[in-house]
């Protein structure tokens, strides 16, 4: 028969060894590389359509639609941008927003519409909406791959969302089609666009479980 | 104006853990990435062993750094930014669905985990003294005991801490952390 002393002491050892060992456990490390997921969620390699308006132009200008060269500068840009140019337009926080993704490089928000195009190389506007369609799939391959860890209403409104937009997209490509130098319709196009990859981006960055 | 654009392929400047924090915290995805390479590790064993599950700690390693990286202009410096993202990813466990529903389906944090530990599991496939690892006992307590366990005496949290997270009181908390070491000597000595 033990003595309980003993039995005290042993159980005063052994858990005294367990804190230690739990302690001193080393580090973990995962299986494969986590962070390709993590900068699918947080990149935004997208540069926003620039909101300045070229309203000083004479109305006699001729109909070479200036928002259609923004579009494709935006979607030139978005091909330099998933290059890997260092630029993070898109922080959540609104306390970011606009900030700096490095010393030299200056925030959408405080950069001239002229500072872009110095740098981008007008594309078509058939690239351009390629370029777009390239990056929505890329994000809804990310939304597409966390789906089941979203809460099944937030994939409702997305869906639903989505299928306005997308009519929205449609629409405006009709009547882009009847009347390609109207700078108003690609406008709308662009806009329809850019609201897709943000919706799209956004749910992309939902952290799991909520 | 050409504005002045830097490529990845940039060799960047070594940059001391302080200056990354700063620099993540204005949306530099470099900096913040070289935080990701300094912190994985502790974070994914964190979440490892409050899961018990390698592969859906990994998913909630992913999350602690998407939230870190969303919420580091909350970062003030009053701790070390290793303390704030510890204690954010103990979070993100914590408030995981997944992790809770499985915790409810297959445990209770009851008498009978207690009986499952150790009777159960561990006392099934008996092995025998030392083989026993410890991570492995670990990833077998009931999910309660488990959570405090790892957060006391693991990852260093004080038990007014741990209640704080749990929303259970410093004394519950003794009392499933006492629990837990019990169920391991006994695991450990099967």
């Amino acid at each position: 028969m033990k003595n309980p002393e003993n039995e005290h002491e042993e159980l005063d050892a052994d858990t005294r060894a367990i804190v230690r060992a739990a302690a001193e456990l080393p580090n973990l490390k995962p299986t494969r590389d986590l962070w390709a997921g993590i900068a699918a969620r947080i990149e935004a390699p997208v540069v926003a359509l620039p909101v300045h308006r070229e309203r000083a132009a004479p109305r006699v200008a001729p109909r070479v639609a200036p928002s259609w060269r923004r579009f494709a500068i935006a979607a030139s840009l978005l091909v330099v941008a998933t290059a890997g140019i260092t630029v993070s337009v898109m922080k959540p926080s609104a306390s970011r927003a606009g900030a700096v993704a490095s010393d030299s490089v200056p925030s959408p928000s405080s950069v001239d519409l002229p500072s872009f195009v110095a740098v981008a190389q007008p594309v078509s506007l058939q690239t351009a909406e390629q370029t777009f369609d390239r990056e929505i799939a890329a994000m809804r391959a990310v939304v597409d791959a966390r789906r089941k860890e979203l809460d099944p209403a937030t994939v409702r409104v997305l869906e639903k969302n989505l299928k306005l937009i997308d009519a929205a997209i449609s629409e405006s490509k009709a009547a882009l089609a009847k009347d390609p130098a109207s700078a108003f319709l690609t406008e709308l196009l662009a806009h329809a666009y850019d609201t897709k990859l943000q919706l799209l981006r956004g749910v992309a960055s939902i952290p799991s479980g909520i | 104006m050409a504005v002045a654009l830097r490529f990845e392929a940039v060799i960047e400047p070594v940059e001391s853990p302080q200056d990354d924090v700063a620099r993540a915290a204005t949306g530099d995805r470099h900096a913040f990435e070289r935080l990701y390479h300094k912190h994985v590790d502790r974070i994914f064993s964190l979440c490892t062993r409050m899961v018990g599950d390698s592969s859906r700690a990994e998913e909630l390693t992913q999350d602690a750094f998407v939230r870190a990286w969303e919420k580091l202009n909350q970062f003030r410096g009053d701790s070390a930014f290793s303390t704030w993202l510890h204690r954010l990813a103990v979070n993100v466990v914590l408030n995981d669905r997944q992790t809770e529903r499985r915790r409810r389906d297959k445990h209770d944090d009851s008498v009978e985990d207690v009986d499952t530990m150790a009777h159960g599991d561990v006392r099934s496939q008996p092995i025998p003294g030392l083989s026993i690892d410890l991570e492995r006992a670990i990833a077998k307590l009931p999910p309660g005991a488990k959570k405090v366990f790892v957060l006391h005496d693991v990852e260093g949290f004080t038990h007014d801490e741990i209640g704080g997270m749990l929303g259970v009181t410093a004394g519950g908390c003794k009392a499933q952390l006492h629990r837990a070491r019990m169920l391991l000597r006994e695991a450990l000595n099967a």
